[in-house]
């Protein structure tokens, strides 16, 4: 496809530069040897590219470098970091504060997860008032609660569970209770 | 690029050292290309370190859509608009002095006419210099000319054509024949 006079004074500067395809640069050259307009432009590029940019020392080479390292580093000691924002007064005295709410809403939520009895090693479910279900009490619950509470009263009077003796509970009589009983036996005797 | 990505990664993580490797490779460049648009190497050494300092202040926000050269050619370009713009001077066309001998008013001529032509460049409006020193002197195409500048290619071709017509204009006022 052949360009217009208009495309080829636009690329006049890949022309310059010898960057464009073997069939481009052919066709151009064919146009700008039979246009003077596309000549001029062409010359004044090249004019324009001969301008020569002064230099400005090695010393400027050698530091420019070291003082963008030393802007990145300041800006980067400026940036405020997670701890020195934890650190500031608010956020710091926000973070209290909410860790404050925590500690009493574990403290409560604690409080009440512990009206659950400990689980009672006599009665398969801990005894909780919502979960206690008479239904579920079987015989062997109750055997074991029986159990418990004799064992219980067991500890505290061991008199009531002695085995029975006459003769022990004769020797602890006092000597009014022994003529009294005495007496019971006669009358029992004579009445037949 | 890909060289360019891992010392910006490096720098990210906490090599400083990386950035100094950054600006080494690029320093040149960069100079020459905002001394064409400021004409002045005072001003070109500045804009240089600020366009620097600026690359790195946003380097986090570099996205990789672009190569980091184009990146930093748009910074250098922003840099050294928005210098020109807050400038405001009239650059003024200096008179020289031409002397008898033959040999050497020529070379007097050549120096004069590359004089005019230095501030003819400095005449242009901000966005047409910048077009022309992107695509004469950078070698930049249409489309990387654009990107550096945020417009579009057509917006590109428009200021480079109206760029150097306008060269060509007051080369012509100052009595100077293009030689084709």
């Amino acid at each position: 496809m052949r360009l217009t006079h208009e495309e080829i004074k636009g690329l006049l500067p890949e022309y310059a530069g010898a960057s464009l395809s073997k069939e481009m640069m052919s066709d151009m050259q064919e146009h700008i040897n039979g246009c003077e307009d596309c000549r001029e432009e062409l010359s004044l590029l090249a004019q324009l590219a001969d301008e020569e940019v002064p230099d400005p020392g090695e010393l400027f080479w050698k530091t420019l470098p070291k003082k963008v390292r030393l802007s990145a580093e300041e800006e980067k000691a400026a940036r405020p970091s997670f701890w020195s924002y934890l650190f500031r007064p608010m956020p710091a005295a926000s973070a209290v504060l909410v860790a404050l709410l925590v500690i009493v809403y574990m403290n409560t939520y604690t409080s009440v997860k512990n009206l659950d009895m400990a689980v009672d090693p006599y009665i398969n479910e801990s005894a909780t008032e919502v979960v206690m279900n008479e239904s579920d009490i079987t015989e062997a619950d109750m055997y074991q609660v029986t159990q418990q509470v004799i064992g219980e009263e067991l500890a505290e009077h061991p008199e009531d569970f002695q085995e029975y003796s006459y003769y022990r509970e004769v020797a602890m009589m006092s000597s009014e209770e022994i003529d009294s009983f005495y007496e019971a036996l006669k009358k029992e005797e004579k009445g037949g | 690029m890909e060289e360019d990505i891992e010392l910006i990664e490096r720098y990210i993580a906490g090599d400083n050292t990386a950035v100094e490797e950054l600006v080494v490779k690029y320093q040149r460049q960069i100079y020459a290309f905002v001394y064409r648009m400021t004409n002045d190497m005072e001003e070109a050494k500045d804009l240089t370190q600020k366009t620097f300092i600026n690359a790195v202040k946003g380097i986090r926000e570099f996205r990789r859509q672009s190569s980091f050269r184009t990146w930093l050619y748009k910074i250098a370009a922003n840099t050294g608009l928005k210098h020109i713009r807050q400038r405001k001077e009239e650059v003024e066309l200096e008179e020289s002095v031409v002397s008898n001998e033959e040999g050497v008013l020529s070379l007097l001529i050549d120096k004069e006419k590359r004089t005019h032509i230095k501030k003819g460049m400095e005449r242009l409006p901000e966005r047409q210099r910048l077009a022309v020193v992107l695509r004469v002197y950078e070698g930049l195409s249409c489309s990387g000319t654009a990107e550096v500048m945020g417009c579009t290619e057509g917006a590109v071709k428009a200021h480079y054509y109206n760029g150097v017509k306008k060269l060509r204009n007051i080369l012509r006022e100052k009595g100077y024949e293009i030689n084709a």
